[in-house]
């Protein structure tokens, strides 16, 4: 793993949010770096800074000041056209409200991916993947939460992402179907090498990391190597 | 795209009663436009068309009499092309069942060749034959008017003898496309006739062989008419010629161009504020709606969406709907406007319907709405994108909550925790509550402005013929008789009053500006035909000065004090300087009045009139008219009643026509707007009210709270559309003057009532259906999405 290449080097990021009256310091200086095909688990309290991070990761956002380079392409100096284009074709996204098109079914939220996508699997292939090939003509509204979150996920990897950035993905779901969410991360991860990073504030699942990254008030405040990572099923909370 | 193509259909399909409601706005709006720009232009067309092919003249001019190698000496001027001497002759009318006395106009037809102009159209029967005597055509209007038939006889009496004529065939002809009785203002079906004759029969029976007395000209291409009608008046003036003049004060023509200017203002005015209403609908429903998909957007820009991709799906959406809403527009207003030109074509006795339909009217029309939509979308699109992705996925950001001004004084207990939320949420949205606001009154507005005009007719027509005109009829003689005439009426059965009345054919000219009309000379203390000032005041006629219709000075730009010139049209013709006494208060045609002895002293003449106002004891009636019948001198007699319904029949008729779509259409954008609006709101408040259900709240508080908010945006509405009603009427009503006739402005309260009646049953039908939703709602889902 340690001998992989860098996917990721970020150095002293920063970022502050006009919040109304008050400046929100988001993050205060965040030095990381993050190798390809890496598992990563971001810990910390509501407000700690593990959502504006991600969401920079992803280019959803811009930072205030401070490096953050993928694969040695500096995201910071990236114009809004450029960063539609490395999330088009390196990120996939996995929400905590699954923000899947309610007016399409899970294959067609699939190929709302796919269709703009450089060399994407079939949407098929990719619900495959997520072990819902069966219910591929559903909409949204008639699957179930842990389902619905297996079609965003689908989505996400359909376009073979190099990142995959998942927000809380458990947070709306119970333990069983939880775990069956992980397990597909955790497949992907290891099937595709897929660097993979989950945003939770449940401890438990910092187990089947590769490392663990706990943010306190916009720093990273611990960073931990787990010496052997746990699958999915092992783990309780 | 394939995908996002099918969720565009999708969505379109699934929210079909919205988009149905808004391609309504759009479609009613477009209706509106094609079908009155297709009518107008399709009734010009068959006009011109009309004219040209039954040759219509350019020029007229009546005269006593002169013989026939006159007409070729005028044929003979420079720029003309041909000309047609005629024999016009004036008739009484007496038509079995009528009571009251019927008049007519007979003209003659060539005999053995076609008229050169003014052309005859047979509508029935046949034309005449070369010399038929005994034998008439009549024209269509008085026919069916009287329920007449071919082979009917009609009894007139025609140079002081009595005549039995069969009708033949039923005609039409350009110049009476308004059978306009001589001097009248309004078109008479039932007491005025018009008939030909064998020239050969006529001038034996009024003495004119071998001469005319009226001729009409037609012009060569580009001849300078006014230099022609000069040419023309000094060749026949010593043969008692009238002024000559052109197809503008041609009776016939000179009202139906009043009334196509009347079409005209309704049918580009109106529709053009009805396609901007629509237009600024559009865009506010539609930016409203993408609003609701603000985390749609946000998921497909975190996904790798451009921000050009998203635009383009969405001003896809906002396209299809356009283009629906225009082709059901075009062709709703296409299948009217053909309706509404055959309508008009039997209206105005056109002989030929021609319907014409450009594509710059469909592309118009379109185009407009299309664009309104596209920047109201764009707009919306464009807040939407600009938003970073992670936090367009997110809800809207609750806005900062300010305590209200009431609870801020203390006063907290005044209201309760749902009229809070209520109160609130109004407070914290200006914006999209005065965007609501002015939505509703617009629509309100638009309503009042399409139907008011009947209640300012109806105001119009009581003042005209209750406080102005009170005579029960007035008389016309053959010519001007002296004083003891009046004398010599009161004596006959049922006439309670005579008033005395001289009317000169005038021509009034101030600076460069001139009209052509009647001047009016009254007794002093007249109270029949009244002068009214602008509180509907009586006002009696000053000794010396002339006293105009507000219309008519302001055709000529004149104003009390100055002297106008009057070129006098018949007698002698002299030229008058006078000035204006007064302005007078006066609906119908421009009308000027002058004190009848000073009349005549300006003409020089004892005194003498040319008719009278009477009125009569309606017992004694049949009396009267009976007598009426046998006094050659009278060859005219105008009742009041009988103008009033003229008036009824035409120009209420033609505005009734108008008023009648306006007023559906403006109610069915008034439904549009407001179901849009419960819709959006709902839409927009869905997720807050799913909270609300699901910490106990039953769904009656829920629905009382998004009922109240609709309620009171409505509520505020209401008077400030009424307002911009009256406003919009106002401004109307000074487009829709005409020389004809100009309206009041006056708006009944039951107008008001019913514009408030559809915006409060469209708002009760949406509420209904928001119920049905709040019924149905899934709170977990409408705690997870924006619907």
């Amino acid at each position: 793993m340690s001998q992989s290449q860098i996917i990721y080097d970020i150095e002293n990021l920063t970022k502050q949010y006009q919040a109304g009256e008050t400046v929100v310091d988001a993050l205060r200086g965040v030095t990381l770096q993050i190798r390809a095909g890496e598992l990563l688990v971001l810990l910390g309290p509501s407000g700690s800074g593990k959502s504006t991070f991600l969401n920079i990761l992803g280019g959803l956002d811009t930072p205030t000041s401070g490096q953050i380079f993928f694969q040695e392409q500096a995201l910071g100096q990236m114009t809004e056209g450029q960063l539609t284009q490395y999330r088009r074709h390196h990120i996939g996204f996995v929400f905590q409200a699954y923000n899947l098109v309610p007016s399409l079914t899970a294959e067609e939220n699939v190929a709302l991916v796919t269709d703009i996508a450089d060399a994407p699997m079939e949407p098929a292939t990719a619900l495959e993947v997520v072990g819902l090939a069966k219910r591929r003509h559903h909409f949204p509204a008639q699957l179930s939460g842990g389902e619905q979150q297996r079609v965003a996920i689908a989505r996400a990897i359909a376009k073979n992402p190099a990142v995959l950035l998942c927000d809380e993905p458990t947070g709306a779901l119970d333990q069983k179907t939880g775990v069956v969410v992980l397990e597909v991360l955790e497949q992907i991860n290891r099937e595709f090498n897929t660097t993979v990073a989950i945003i939770t504030h449940n401890a438990a699942i910092a187990h089947m990391a590769d490392r663990v990254i706990g943010f306190i008030d916009g720093r990273v405040g611990r960073e931990e190597r787990n010496a052997q990572r746990l699958s999915p099923a092992e783990i309780k909370w | 795209m394939r995908v996002l193509d099918r969720k565009l259909i999708r969505e379109l399909w699934r929210s079909w009663e919205q988009v149905l409601a808004i391609m309504l706005v759009m479609a009613c709006g477009v209706a509106m436009y094609v079908m009155t720009t297709s009518n107008l232009l399709s009734l010009r067309d068959t006009r011109d068309i009309y004219y040209d092919r039954y040759g219509f003249a350019d020029l007229f001019v009546s005269l006593k009499r002169a013989p026939l190698g006159m007409a070729a000496r005028v044929e003979a001027i420079e720029g003309v092309n041909k000309v047609f001497a005629r024999i016009r002759y004036g008739v009484l009318l007496d038509i079995p069942g009528m009571v009251e006395p019927a008049t007519g106009t007979v003209l003659s037809v060539p005999d053995g060749y076609d008229a050169p102009m003014n052309r005859l159209y047979l509508r029935q029967g046949r034309m005449l034959s070369p010399r038929e005597s005994g034998a008439v055509l009549a024209n269509e209007s008085f026919v069916q008017a009287h329920g007449l038939r071919l082979g009917d006889r009609v009894s007139m009496l025609i140079n002081g003898k009595r005549q039995l004529l069969t009708i033949v065939g039923v005609v039409l002809s350009p110049e009476y496309v308004y059978a306009m009785p001589p001097g009248g203002v309004m078109p008479d079906d039932r007491r005025f006739g018009v008939f030909w004759m064998s020239h050969h029969a006529l001038e034996a029976m009024v003495d004119l062989d071998g001469a005319f007395n009226d001729l009409s000209v037609q012009l060569s291409h580009g001849a300078n008419a006014a230099e022609i009608m000069d040419k023309i008046d000094v060749l026949l003036s010593p043969y008692g010629s009238l002024t000559p003049y052109d197809q503008s004060d041609q009776l016939s023509n000179w009202f139906l161009e009043n009334e196509f200017e009347q079409l005209q203002t309704m049918g580009t005015l109106i529709p053009a504020i009805f396609l901007a209403v629509a237009a600024f609908l559009l865009n506010v429903v539609l930016s409203r709606q993408i609003k609701t998909q603000r985390d749609i957007i946000g998921t497909m820009k975190a996904n790798g969406y451009s921000n050009r991709a998203v635009g383009a799906h969405y001003l896809k959406f906002i396209l299809l709907i356009v283009l629906m809403g225009s082709i059901i527009g075009s062709a709703v207003g296409a299948w009217m406007g053909y309706g509404l030109t055959k309508m008009y074509t039997r209206f105005f006795h056109f002989p030929i319907l021609q319907y014409s339909l450009d594509t710059k009217t469909l592309l118009v029309g379109t185009v407009f709405c299309g664009l309104a939509a596209v920047l109201g979308a764009l707009s919306a699109v464009r807040s939407a994108v600009t938003l970073p992705p992670a936090e367009a996925m997110r809800p809207e950001v609750p806005p900062a909550y300010k305590p209200l001004f009431l609870e801020r004084i203390g006063l907290k207990q005044l209201l309760s925790q749902p009229a809070r939320i209520i109160m609130r949420s109004l407070a914290r949205q200006p914006m999209r509550v005065s965007i609501s606001c002015a939505g509703i009154s617009l629509a309100l507005g638009l309503y009042i402005m399409s139907a008011f005009m009947m209640d300012s007719m109806d105001h119009m027509m009581n003042v005209q013929f209750e406080v102005i005109n009170r005579e029960d009829l007035s008389v016309t003689f053959n010519e001007p008789r002296p004083m003891r005439a009046v004398d010599e009426l009161a004596h006959l059965p049922g006439v309670l009053r005579v008033e005395p009345l001289r009317h000169l054919d005038v021509r009034f000219r101030y600076k460069n500006r001139h009209h052509r009309t009647s001047l009016s000379g009254l007794a002093s203390g007249a109270s029949l035909q009244r002068l009214v000032n602008e509180e509907l005041r009586n006002v009696d006629i000053p000794e010396q000065g002339v006293m105009m219709s507000v219309a008519l000075a302001k055709k000529l730009g004149v104003q009390v004090g100055q002297t106008v010139q009057i070129d006098v049209l018949n007698e002698s013709r002299p030229t008058l300087h006078v000035p204006v006494a007064g302005i007078v208060e006066g609906f119908l045609g421009t009308s000027a009045y002058i004190d009848l002895f000073e009349m005549n002293a300006l003409l020089d003449q004892s005194p003498r009139i040319s008719g009278a106002a009477l009125l009569l004891d309606e017992q004694l009636s049949h009396a009267f008219f009976a007598d009426v019948k046998n006094i050659p001198a009278i060859i005219g007699s105008t009742l009041m009643a009988a103008v009033w319904e003229a008036f009824e029949d035409t120009v209420r008729e033609n505005i009734s026509i108008m008023t009648f779509f306006n007023v559906a259409f403006s109610g069915l954008i008034a439904f549009g707007v407001i179901y849009n609006m419960v819709r959006i709101t709902f839409a927009e408040r869905a997720r807050e009210l799913g909270t609300l259900r699901v910490i106990g709240m039953t769904r009656e508080e829920v629905a009382a709270i998004l009922f109240g908010e609709i309620g009171v945006v409505v509520l505020v509405a209401l008077p400030l559309g009424c307002g911009l009603g009256y406003l919009m009427a106002s401004g109307f009503v000074t487009k829709m003057e005409t020389e004809l006739y100009r309206l009041p402005l006056v708006i009944d309260r039951a107008t008001y009532a019913m514009a408030i009646v559809i915006v409060l049953a469209s708002t009760a039908f949406s509420l209904l259906m928001a119920w049905i939703r709040i019924i149905r709602m899934d709170l977990v889902l409408a705690l997870k999405t924006g619907e």
